[in-house]
């Protein structure tokens, strides 16, 4: 697979002027994307068509997330809390939707109400959640008290559509992309919004091609079918990076490979309850070794379950577990974990046998198979198994496992987001009562939820970050995870945001 | 003789029936056996991360998966019968309709395939036979080796990189014209002319020893007369069956080559609705292709009597001799 030849095969075609003088701007082009399997084709994805969970730059949400995990304003001109757990947003008048229309607060509530009939949307929104004030002012007042919902709508989903409009077939936003064609399982097309109300986009076309597979997307690159591909693989960067007229990029980190511990597993998956077993674990995982060697330096190291910069200056308040193998033998020793020669420790006739399920196309095996040769150091024994979605869901909600390793993505800003959903006792998702992470954990959660100030929000998800990693050691983050892409060398302006939902697509220009 | 042919048929037609149902029984019960819960891995599609229980035990409730296993059995078989195969748990598409609009791509496919298979394949089980011994002969069954032993996702890669990327005769991947259709085609054609070469040969050789062809030899008949005249129509008969069982086999079998070259079709159809446990497309793509191998292997017997006559005066005496 070594013999590849890379030359772009798409031409630059567009002229104009400079966007910010508001005719079309100097530098066009087509870019052709290989993208990854099209998830449009599910039901509930196809409402959201270039949105979520690709963001093709047809719509815009009323804040959007910056590269840093902050806030800035979109379609929101401003927004204040008011009492009684509501937002009043007030909205930029100049955007206008592809169709000539201005933006307009009716169209905000026909975008948020969809996603509650569609259930997409973790923002305890209901149908009467959302009231219009006037054309551009509306009331977003959840459910039940969220005053996270303001990092919530920089979310991609809740990209504002036309009201009255079919966003599954055209969706019709106010994005410096209008919506050109989508085939199922082929390709989605957008083209530029030459009266964009903000700075115009540089190319003239934007294709996402659905090419699910990895080598194939690689191989489309090189052959100059695709001018920019996503998610590439580590084994194959190499031979990309010597390809010439290839350019390889990596984002900062935007996921976590993060290991989930089961501290309330059901039986006999009950080993890591103890809490001298699970701090053995995080002590016998060398961090940097799986960057630098398994992973090959496409990832940091993290102490972290989601992007640091989502808790600010807050973040070095979580400092990790070190590597300490001999730390982590003495602990199993003082749980009771007694070794045999270099085999597997045992106690009371058991062998200290944990159950780690992953699902293969989330996490590389060489992650696992890392972990696993890792704990096998201190005298752990660790059974892998790969399991297909329906098979590792009925798994974590049963409680049948005792680590988990999973790669969840930050796209909003909510800085307690993972941490409410996954460890918190309030949680109504089913595999929380399985992962439990204390009464003090809880409360330092609920504050991070009750707070205004969104400083005052960091904090206190950061303390309970704190306590989940370096106290009651419920999850341990192994690595910050980076998106790798290539391109052709004539791509410009191309800046990997670490939320590939928040990828900006205006700055980016074919060279010719 | 069309009254026998007639009554042949039918006896066969007969004869599917409980094998349809059979296939109706187990392509329901593989889906709702396997673990996992099609309500929680949609809800997790949704949002990305893992439903709450209230909202999974609702649409359980709505997909009607609370209903016990017969009564969803028989529902499902009664709407079948009428061609409705419901609807995609992921998608919200007809099921039957999905089938159908992916079928064209994958029959392209398997067509192709199976005709290009047809076109190496056959001539060069005949040569083989016809220079059985020789280098030439060596050569072919070391390559027809070669050409069933190697997956085809290997080859697949192999000739994007020297036929797409290389030389840029084709596009790496996608859907559209003859052009999109060269290589996938190639790649599941050369496995399956392997196959073909080697049946054909084999049963040449066997023919090639009846004592008519030493006759027609005898006779003073061109050795190519001989060969394409007497012996390759005799020889045809396996050959034909394994073409029946084979294009079953590709609609159905054709996953690994359209994910390869990102194609669309009734595979990576499948791959989704498995991946999503989608169960009412798995039963339909179940009974679908199930039925489209009970229909070519029913096609294969028809043809095979036209070759044979003794395949439905064997069928015939049976049946009469069948007591009761």
């Amino acid at each position: 697979m070594k013999v590849f030849i890379a030359v772009s095969l798409f031409t630059v075609a567009a002229c104009g002027n400079d966007g910010n003088s508001g005719a079309m701007p100097a530098a066009a082009g087509s870019l052709v994307i290989g993208a990854g399997a099209d998830e449009f084709g599910l039901k509930v994805n196809r409402e959201r068509l270039g949105r979520y969970p690709l963001n093709a730059g047809i719509c815009e949400p009323m804040l959007r997330l910056t590269p840093g995990f902050d806030l800035e304003p979109l379609l929101a001109r401003a927004w204040e809390y008011r009492d009684d757990n509501t937002y009043r947003f007030s909205l930029l008048t100049t955007p206008r939707f592809h169709d000539g229309r201005p933006l307009d607060a009716a169209s905000v509530k026909f975008t948020l109400d969809q996603g509650i009939r569609d259930r997409t949307q973790y923002s305890f929104l209901d149908d009467s959640s959302v009231r219009v004030v006037d054309d551009s002012t509306l009331d977003i007042r959840p459910a039940k008290p969220n005053l996270r919902l303001l990092d919530q709508m920089a979310h991609l989903s809740y990209g504002t559509i036309a009201s009255g409009t079919k966003a599954r077939d055209n969706p019709v936003c106010t994005g410096p992309f209008r919506f050109s064609e989508y085939v199922p399982r082929s390709h989605l097309s957008v083209e530029r919004n030459n009266a964009y109300w903000g700075d115009k986009a540089k190319l003239s076309r934007l294709t996402f091609r659905f090419i699910p597979d990895d080598n194939t997307r690689a191989l489309a690159l090189k052959a100059g079918n695709v001018d920019l591909i996503f998610d590439v693989n580590r084994s194959i960067v190499a031979n990309l990076k010597e390809t010439a007229g290839i350019t390889v990029v990596v984002s900062p980190p935007g996921a976590v490979v993060l290991m989930y511990i089961a501290t309330r597993g059901t039986a006999p998956h009950t080993a890591m309850s103890d809490p001298l077993v699970r701090r053995a674990v995080a002590h016998a995982l060398d961090r940097r070794s799986l960057v630098r060697d398994v992973m090959e330096g496409y990832a940091t190291e993290i102490a972290t379950v989601n992007p640091p910069s989502v808790l600010g200056d807050f973040a070095a308040m979580i400092k990790g577990i070190p590597y300490d193998p001999a730390r982590a033998r003495y602990l199993l020793d003082s749980a009771g974990w007694k070794s045999v020669g270099r085999g597997t420790r045992r106690r009371g006739g058991r062998n200290l046998t944990l159950t780690l399920i992953s699902q293969p196309g989330a996490v590389d095996r060489s992650i696992t198979q890392y972990v696993q040769a890792q704990l096998g150091e201190v005298g752990i024994e660790t059974r892998i198994e790969d399991l297909d979605p329906a098979g590792y869901a009925s798994r974590l909600n049963s409680g049948k496992f005792d680590i988990d390793i999973e790669v969840p993505n930050q796209n909003d800003a909510n800085p307690a987001f993972l941490l409410a959903l996954r460890w918190y006792s309030k949680s109504n998702v089913r595999s929380a009562p399985f992962m439990l992470a204390g009464q003090r954990f809880d409360s330092l959660v609920d504050r991070s939820l009750a707070s205004i100030d969104r400083g005052e929000a960091q904090k206190a998800a950061a303390e309970a970050m704190r306590v989940l990693v370096d106290e009651e050691v419920a999850a341990i983050p192994l690595a910050g995870i980076s998106r790798i892409y290539a391109m052709s060398s004539r791509v410009k302006g191309f800046v990997p945001h670490p939320s590939r939902l928040n990828q900006r697509w205006s700055g980016v220009w074919i060279d010719r | 003789m069309s009254v026998m042919v007639g009554g042949y048929v039918s006896r066969r037609i007969l004869s599917v029936l409980p094998v349809w149902l059979g296939l109706s029984l187990l392509a329901f019960s593989l889906s709702n056996l396997a673990p996992g819960d099609p309500a929680e891995v949609m809800l997790r599609q949704q949002t990305g991360e893992p439903p709450g229980a209230a909202e999974v035990a609702l649409l359980r409730q709505e997909m009607g998966l609370d209903q016990p296993f017969p009564i969803r059995y028989g529902r499902w078989l009664a709407d079948a019968l009428r061609g409705d195969l419901g609807e995609s748990y992921s998608t919200g598409n007809p099921v039957a309709r999905t089938l159908i609009m992916n079928l064209p791509p994958t029959l392209e496919l398997a067509l192709s395939s199976l005709i290009l298979a047809i076109i190496l394949g056959v001539p060069l089980g005949v040569v083989g036979a016809a220079r059985n011994g020789t280098v030439i002969d060596h050569s072919l069954r070391f390559v027809s080796l070669v050409g069933a032993s190697i997956p085809a996702f290997v080859l697949g890669y192999l000739l994007i990189l020297f036929l797409a990327v290389n030389l840029r005769l084709f596009p790496v991947s996608g859907s559209g014209g003859w052009m999109y259709l060269a290589l996938p085609a190639m790649t599941l054609a050369l496995a399956e002319s392997a196959a073909l070469a080697r049946l054909t040969r084999s049963s040449m050789m066997a023919v090639l020893r009846e004592d008519y062809v030493r006759t027609a030899r005898a006779k003073g008949l061109r050795s190519a007369s001989v060969l394409t005249r007497h012996a390759l129509r005799n020889a045809l008969n396996p050959v034909v069956t394994l073409l029946g069982l084979r294009f079953g086999r590709l609609l159905g079998g054709a996953v690994i080559v359209e994910i390869v070259f990102s194609r669309a079709g009734l595979g990576t159809v499948m791959i989704d609705a498995i991946r999503d446990r989608d169960y009412s497309m798995i039963q339909g793509f179940i009974l679908f292709i199930g039925s489209v191998f009970v229909a070519s292997n029913l096609i294969v017997d028809v043809v095979y009597s036209r070759l044979d006559p003794r395949v439905r005066l064997d069928s015939e005496k049976e049946y009469r001799s069948a007591p009761g």
